[in-house]
């Protein structure tokens, strides 16, 4: 056996090796020099690339990886052996044999000029700015600037005044401080797809904005903030709050919604402050959707923060021992066989391992996610039956999509600029079986009916790389059969490759795949609907009990970190965490396992849900095997071997089965999507809702939507 | 005593003058935004007919008609207001029916142009970059558009010889003038 491990290695060494020598074949390399030293690298490279992968501090502002090139700001100007003047590094492709001079007196007097220049229109108000202290003109400046100023003429004309724009919200934009590097106007052009700013007038007169009075909104409207390079764009929500030496940093994951954006927690003094995005190639490149980003507020309204118990129509404050002692007690006298668990969108995968294991050892098998999906006799044993088969950075190959009943736009706006990548850069074709929404990119649309997936078929045909994502909210109502039975012959007449995954499902939360790995079942409404419980547990479950409320007498324990329905119908809440305070495994629609580093500490005497689990556990006389995060992580290696291998994207098997085993049903027919356009994206569920941020932009939204320059 | 009084006032004012910062004047006449008036908003109709093409409605350009050209062109809006506020000869607001220009570069500044636009001011009653009260006249300032002869004004291009070429006047030696023969039969 050891043996023929070997030969596949040595077979894959091999495959490698010779992938490499086939890329250097397809790719001519050209010889270049940096200040003597010489480097190859690949012909398509510009000077700027070059000196950033041999890593030469080199200064520029409108050069951005993610953006077209612009060559604006001039500020990479370098000098290049044999061509006259000084060349702008970032649009200058590497030629054979160049010889590039970063460091000669020419280069550096010209970056100290433009410096100069740039500084002549700047405001030096860098103490009441909020960029102060991430500024690239700062840093900029105390590197390659000069260190006193010939700038005298703020006795005669001053320094230009250029009136804010209103630009929402959660952008300010204080125009004075702009120094007219266009990447907010080519972001909000290429990757959100609304071309809304753009730069006015010229010469010394120019500004960036939009013309008229309008706001910018969109779903990735934040990612401006990161992009600006210095303070003409900042957060609403985050001004005059922090400097960036001042905060602390975590590493975590996204929440929102489900494609798993890898996000940094900044956090002062046990408070969360900010949340930017954090790279990460494969799945959100460098964008965090706003309500990733924003709905951060909500984290301190409505906060449990000591475990209560009803008494009548009020809740008590109560000290763990004894709502654990009550807890424990209901549980006790409930019909084991009927106790019922109930998911929440955000719960970490430790939650539900210890969750399902509690209910298992009291000998019930109920432990449910709200979300509903009942179109397969497989169940949740085809993990290509429910999440994203296709890695999300491979999303771009694809020439053409198709959209079943999903808006992709407001479900996974990561997701979303990958396909607008693909739609932008590789001529994709998009096409779009379902009511009219806002995409933001040119859609055909084949009809809202189940009926015109026919249409669907002839659309796809002869595509290399045809991708087709369906709402999972399709899967949840009588459609989900006939939708997923007509794609699956769809993707079974097409003729590509057995990697590449056709048929994708966008998930909405957070906790679904995580959930359904673990051995959660979908379906909470169904199966209370059902079978009536002796006891429900609800982990963060909040959306079920809006439409069912359960009976009189039934207890009824909560556990989660926000009071809304769920806490106001329980017989006792115990506080819990949330995202940013325990942190915990993640799983995201494609099924990658990412690990979110806890924070801040939770409020007041909130606890780690797990642990609620496990002291619950105690006090009801059930022995859970582990005790502490380690012993709770190997036990989850041991259900999944996919929650201990972080990081990486796996393949799913078996993905043309989900086809065969789809239960036969009827569908209503008509297909219908919650998020149409940008004022039903802010405020979509409990989480969000009680953000005052998210609801402001949701004000803003329907204000914008009235205004008679919301066209684009 | 109110002289020293009057001094000392001065002199506190020039330490603190530095503190003042001053705006820089607008150095265009026109804005570059727009602002709803009543004769210039979105929701005034605009078509391309008959007199239009001949005289663009009244000689200025409506924001009305620069979401039509962007509905015509299948552009986003903002892409044509770019246009309309980069080029100085679209002209964003309404305009008397005779537009009066004076250059007031140095050139003609020297000459006197500060004396014709105070004429012209007063004449009409308009500020630079306003109408006159009629509405029947406009003044704006320009930068002199005629664009110069290249070169010096002796009739010289660059710098060749005033009196025309002195050599290299023959007609050009084709290839292989001047090599040795067995050279070229090698």
């Amino acid at each position: 056996m050891l043996k023929n491990f070997s030969k596949l290695l040595k077979c894959r060494c091999f495959q490698s090796t010779s992938f490499r020598l086939q890329q250097q074949q397809t790719v001519p390399e050209v010889e270049v020099f940096i200040n003597g030293r010489s480097v190859t690298v690949p012909s398509y490279f510009t000077i700027l690339q070059t000196l950033r992968r041999e890593r030469v501090t080199f200064p520029s502002f409108c050069y951005h990886e993610r953006l077209s090139i612009a060559g604006n700001c001039r500020m990479c100007l370098v000098q290049i052996e044999g061509m006259a003047k000084l060349q702008i590094a970032c649009a200058l492709n590497v030629g054979k044999g160049m010889k590039i001079r970063t460091n000669s007196e020419k280069t550096m007097l010209a970056q100290e000029s433009v410096l100069e220049f740039l500084l002549i229109n700047h405001p030096l108000d860098c103490p009441i700015c909020d960029q102060g202290g991430e500024c690239d003109l700062q840093d900029l400046s105390m590197r390659f600037g000069n260190d006193r100023s010939r700038f005298t003429d703020i006795h005669f004309s001053g320094k230009r005044a250029v009136e804010d724009k209103d630009l929402g919200p959660l952008i300010r934009a204080e125009m004075n401080r702009c120094i007219h590097c266009t990447r907010c106007i080519r972001f909000s052009s290429q990757v959100c797809g609304l071309d809304v700013l753009g730069t006015a007038g010229r010469g010394a007169d120019m500004l960036v904005g939009t013309y008229v009075d309008k706001m910018f909104l969109s779903e990735l409207s934040g990612n401006i903030i990161d992009l600006c390079p210095v303070g003409a764009l900042t957060a609403i929500p985050y001004m005059f709050k922090a400097r960036p030496w001042e905060v602390r940093k975590a590493n975590s994951i996204d929440v929102t919604d489900a494609t798993g954006t890898n996000i940094v927690v900044n956090f002062r003094f046990d408070r969360v402050l900010r949340v930017l995005p954090r790279e990460h190639e494969e799945i959100n490149q460098e964008w965090l959707s706003d309500k990733g980003r924003w709905a951060i507020d909500s984290l301190e309204m409505q906060r449990l923060v000591t475990p209560m118990q009803r008494v009548n129509t009020c809740l008590c404050p109560l000290d763990w021992d004894s709502a654990l002692n009550i807890a424990a007690g209901l549980i006790k006298c409930a019909n084991p066989k009927n106790i019922m668990a109930i998911a929440g969108p955000h719960c970490n995968v430790e939650t539900l391992v210890a969750a399902k294991d509690f209910l298992n050892m009291l000998g019930s098998e109920h432990t449910y996610v709200e979300r509903g999906m009942n179109y397969s006799k497989s169940n949740t044993d085809l993990k290509a039956g429910f999440s994203l088969n296709v890695n999300m950075k491979d999303i771009v190959k694809a020439d053409r999509i198709l959209l079943v009943g999903t808006n992709p736009r407001f479900e996974a706006p990561v997701l979303n600029a990958w396909i607008r990548q693909a739609y932008r850069t590789n001529e994709c074709d998009i096409f779009v079986v379902g009511p009219c929404c806002d995409y933001n990119y040119h859609v055909n649309y084949l009809g809202a009916d189940v009926d015109c997936l026919s249409n669907a078929a002839s659309a796809l045909q002869g595509a290399k790389r045809p991708l087709i994502f369906v709402g999972i909210s399709q899967l949840e109502t009588a459609n989900g059969g006939p939708i997923m039975s007509t794609l699956s012959k769809i993707v079974a007449s097409l003729k590509v490759g057995s990697d590449w995954g056709v048929l994708n499902i966008i998930t909405r939360d957070a906790s679904f795949a995580g959930a359904l790995e673990a051995g959660w079942k979908p379906g909470a409404l169904e199966a209370v609907e059902k079978n009536v419980p002796s006891l429900v547990l609800s982990l963060g479950a909040d959306e079920s009990f809006y439409d069912w409320k359960p009976p009189a007498g039934i207890p009824f324990i909560y556990i989660g970190f926000q009071g809304d329905r769920s806490s106001e119908l329980a017989t006792i809440v115990l506080p819990g965490c949330a995202y940013t305070e325990s942190g915990g495994l993640y799983l995201n629609m494609e099924g990658r396992s990412q690990y979110a580093m806890p924070a801040v500490t939770p409020p007041g005497m909130a606890r780690p849900d797990w642990k609620i689990i496990r002291a619950l556990a105690e006090y009801s006389d059930v022995c859970m095997p582990y005790k502490n995060l380690d012993s709770l992580h190997s036990r989850m290696g041991q259900i999944s071997p996919n929650f201990t291998c972080l990081g990486c994207y796996q393949q799913k098997v078996f993905p043309d089965l989900v086809g065969q085993l789809v239960t036969p049903a009827k569908g209503t027919g008509c297909i219908d999507i919650d998020m149409k356009t940008l004022k039903d994206y802010y405020c979509s569920d409990v989480f969000t809702y009680n953000s005052s941020t998210m609801i402001k932009a949701q004000k803003a939204a329907v204000e914008l939507a009235r205004s008679s320059y919301a066209r684009i | 005593m109110l002289s020293s009084l009057r001094s000392g006032v001065q002199g506190l004012w020039r330490v603190s003058s530095r503190c003042i910062q001053t705006t820089s004047t607008l150095q265009h006449d026109s804005l570059f935004v727009h602002r709803d008036t009543p004769e210039d908003n979105s929701s005034i109709p605009f078509e391309f007919s008959e007199p239009n093409q001949k005289r663009q409605a009244g000689g200025w350009l409506p924001i009305s008609a620069m979401h039509k050209v962007a509905e015509i062109l299948n552009l986003p809006k903002m892409r044509v207001y770019e246009v309309a506020t980069f080029y100085t000869m679209f002209i964003r607001r309404p305009i008397g029916k005779y537009h009066l220009q004076v250059c007031t570069t140095t050139p003609c500044w020297l000459r006197g142009s500060d004396a014709v636009l105070q004429t012209l001011k007063d004449a009409t009653g308009c500020q630079v970059g306003g109408n006159s009260p009629c509405g029947k006249f406009t003044l704006s300032e320009l930068k002199k558009d005629e664009k110069p002869k290249p070169g010096p004004r002796s009739g010289r291009f660059a710098s060749e010889p005033l009196g025309g070429l002195t050599s290299l006047t023959e007609e050009p030696t084709g290839p292989g003038f001047g090599v040795q023969e067995a050279v070229l039969k090698a």
